[in-house]
């Protein structure tokens, strides 16, 4: 497989065919991740999807660098790159100064520590030029069909939830909050029998993952879509927002769980942050982070295995800081805002409700590489046309 | 032209070793099973159909211990070592090579001769150890919510090790997150 691979790699360098290899290999991190299985390290879910997912982007390097007719340094003037350059700066710094055991990986069962999350900015980056018009149409509605047969091919874990392709019923949620708006979006104007099997296959993703955060990112962005028929993507966007920040308070309401509930974890990891609020307590060390504040908390997380703060944004508060959380914050709004002026529903619908998703959980490389492949969108440089 | 390779071939270098380094690290932790030296046992209880005779009536008051001359130490025969062998497993869910650990499933081996019930729960990776004296065993797994195979099995412990292990299927429509 890697000779064929690589064979027909170095067969579109030779022959001009950089821009076909760059869709596949981005085709692939968007809709073939999500499916890699494969016995390797503890978990034969999540270890392998991070080590091909690194692969892929690496090989969009080069290709972008094989590219390149000059090398030249005018891009470094630009804000996205600036801002990804920082959060490049502030790793380095928890590499020499908070390194753990954990820093540069990741803990042994996700790998996202400082080397994933460097290729996940490379992605970012390398990607936002990049057109997928030569991928099938119904490729999103083929791996979500896969998705949702996995949940029975799979089995369930030991919370009777099912897990799928992904190991992890919410992250198996996320997938499917990711795919089903490229179906959507195909004919977004029409009726259409794919658009009613895409919906059925998330509710029946999202009933047997049991992912009440899966849930929610789902009502989010059928409110945004039916929103956009009737006011401007603004508005619409706007009051989509609006959602997504009061759903934030529903683990308040939760019931006394006593394993992982969000609202301990969460104050867990907002305590855990303040012990060095400036540059947060180094990418790749949340769980030693996490551990300490439940230790000093004296809370039930002492007694649990919890390696996440089960929210994107304090999972950055924690180990970066108030400079990471600012950081990434400013990448969001940066894409959100592109987004918005150059009215690019799928792509809101498609952040919100990955947004909303990771507000909730620990997040998959699957996950992440569609976030920041988003976030990526975003960074697009301005065409004369839309501009004018 | 040349930068270009050379940068390539730079970074291509630094991302090998690093992914290697990252392969390493990742499967390293997974080549080293959970050790068979310790089991995580829980007191031993009897099972109610089987009264203790050393059990005391319910509510009655403890003996009170007075104190008493120390007596001399007188040499006794030691005892033949006792030979433990190791009953062990794992219960899982999912096929081939493509299972998930079941933790917390209570196993529970009842000595079928003297009816001594020992009562273990599974690791993170669904494992379960045991060190038994030789015998017979009745071996089987509980896990609320699930359905357990094989539901019991009786097993004669006279190797070194025995294996015993569970398997769950159970289709996903039960969820508790609800």
């Amino acid at each position: 497989m890697w000779i064929s691979l690589s064979g027909s790699y170095l067969f579109a360098i030779k022959h001009g065919k950089l821009e076909v290899v760059e869709t596949a290999i981005v085709g692939f991190l968007l809709f073939g991740l999500p499916l890699v299985v494969f016995p390797i390290g503890v978990t034969q879910f999540e270890i392998p999807k991070v080590f091909l997912a690194e692969l892929a982007i690496f090989l969009l390097l080069l290709l972008k660098l094989l590219k390149l007719k000059k090398i030249t340094w005018d891009w470094l003037s630009w804000l996205p790159v600036r801002l990804i350059g920082l959060i490049i700066g502030l790793s380095l710094i928890h590499l020499l100064f908070f390194s753990t055991q954990t820093t540069l990986f990741g803990n042994i069962f996700r790998l996202q520590g400082i080397f994933p999350l460097w290729l996940l900015l490379i992605l970012a980056l390398t990607s936002r030029e990049i057109k997928l018009t030569i991928i099938p149409a119904n490729l999103p509605l083929v791996v979500l069909i896969a998705v949702a047969g996995s949940v029975i091919l799979f089995g369930t874990n030991s919370a009777g939830r099912a897990v799928g392709f992904l190991g992890e019923p919410n992250a198996l949620a996320a997938t499917a909050i990711f795919l089903w708006p490229w179906i959507y979006f195909q004919q977004p104007t029409t009726f259409t029998w794919k658009k009613v099997l895409a919906c059925v296959c998330v509710i029946f993703v999202l009933i047997l993952s049991g992912s009440r955060s899966g849930v929610i990112a789902f009502v989010i962005q059928l409110t945004l879509l039916v929103l956009m028929k009737r006011f401007t993507l603004a508005k619409s966007a706007l009051v989509a927002l609006g959602l997504f920040g009061l759903s934030l308070f529903l683990p308040l309401w939760e019931r006394n769980l006593v394993f992982e509930n969000r609202a301990e974890v969460w104050m867990t990891a907002w305590w855990a942050g303040w012990k060095n609020p400036i540059l947060g307590n180094g990418f790749g060390n949340i769980e030693s982070a996490l551990r300490a504040s439940a230790i000093s908390l004296t809370n039930n997380l002492r007694f649990q295995y919890v390696d996440s703060s089960h929210n994107l944004l304090l999972d950055w508060w924690v180990q970066g800081g108030i400079i990471g959380v600012g950081l990434l914050l400013s990448l969001i709004f940066i894409s959100f805002r592109k987004f918005i002026d150059h009215k690019k529903p799928l792509e809101l619908v498609l952040i919100l409700g990955l947004l909303t998703v990771m507000q909730f959980n620990p997040v998959s490389v699957v996950t992440l590489v569609g976030f920041w492949w988003l976030l990526g969108q975003g960074f697009k440089r301005d065409t004369p046309e839309v501009s004018s | 032209m040349k930068l270009k390779l050379t940068i390539s071939a730079f970074l291509s270098s630094v991302f090998v070793y690093l992914l290697l380094q990252q392969v390493g690290f990742a499967t390293a932790f997974a080549q080293f099973p959970v050790p068979l030296t310790s089991p995580i046992t829980s007191p031993t209880p009897t099972p109610s159909w089987f009264p203790s005779p050393s059990a005391s009536p319910s509510g009655s008051p403890s003996p009170s211990i007075s104190p008493t001359p120390t007596p001399t130490p007188t040499p006794t025969p030691t005892p033949p070592p006792i030979t433990y062998f190791m009953l062990g497993g794992r219960v899982t869910t999912g096929f081939w090579r493509w299972v998930n650990p079941v933790p917390n499933a209570k196993i529970e081996v009842l000595d079928v001769r003297t009816r001594k019930l020992t009562t273990v729960f599974t690791a993170k990776d669904g494992r379960y150890n045991l060190s038994l004296v030789p015998g017979n065993y009745r071996v089987q797994a509980q896990k609320p919510g699930f359905k357990l195979y094989p539901a019991s099995r009786v097993v004669n412990l006279l190797g070194d090790k025995l294996n015993v292990d569970f398997f769950v299927w159970q289709l996903p429509f039960r969820n508790k997150a609800w």
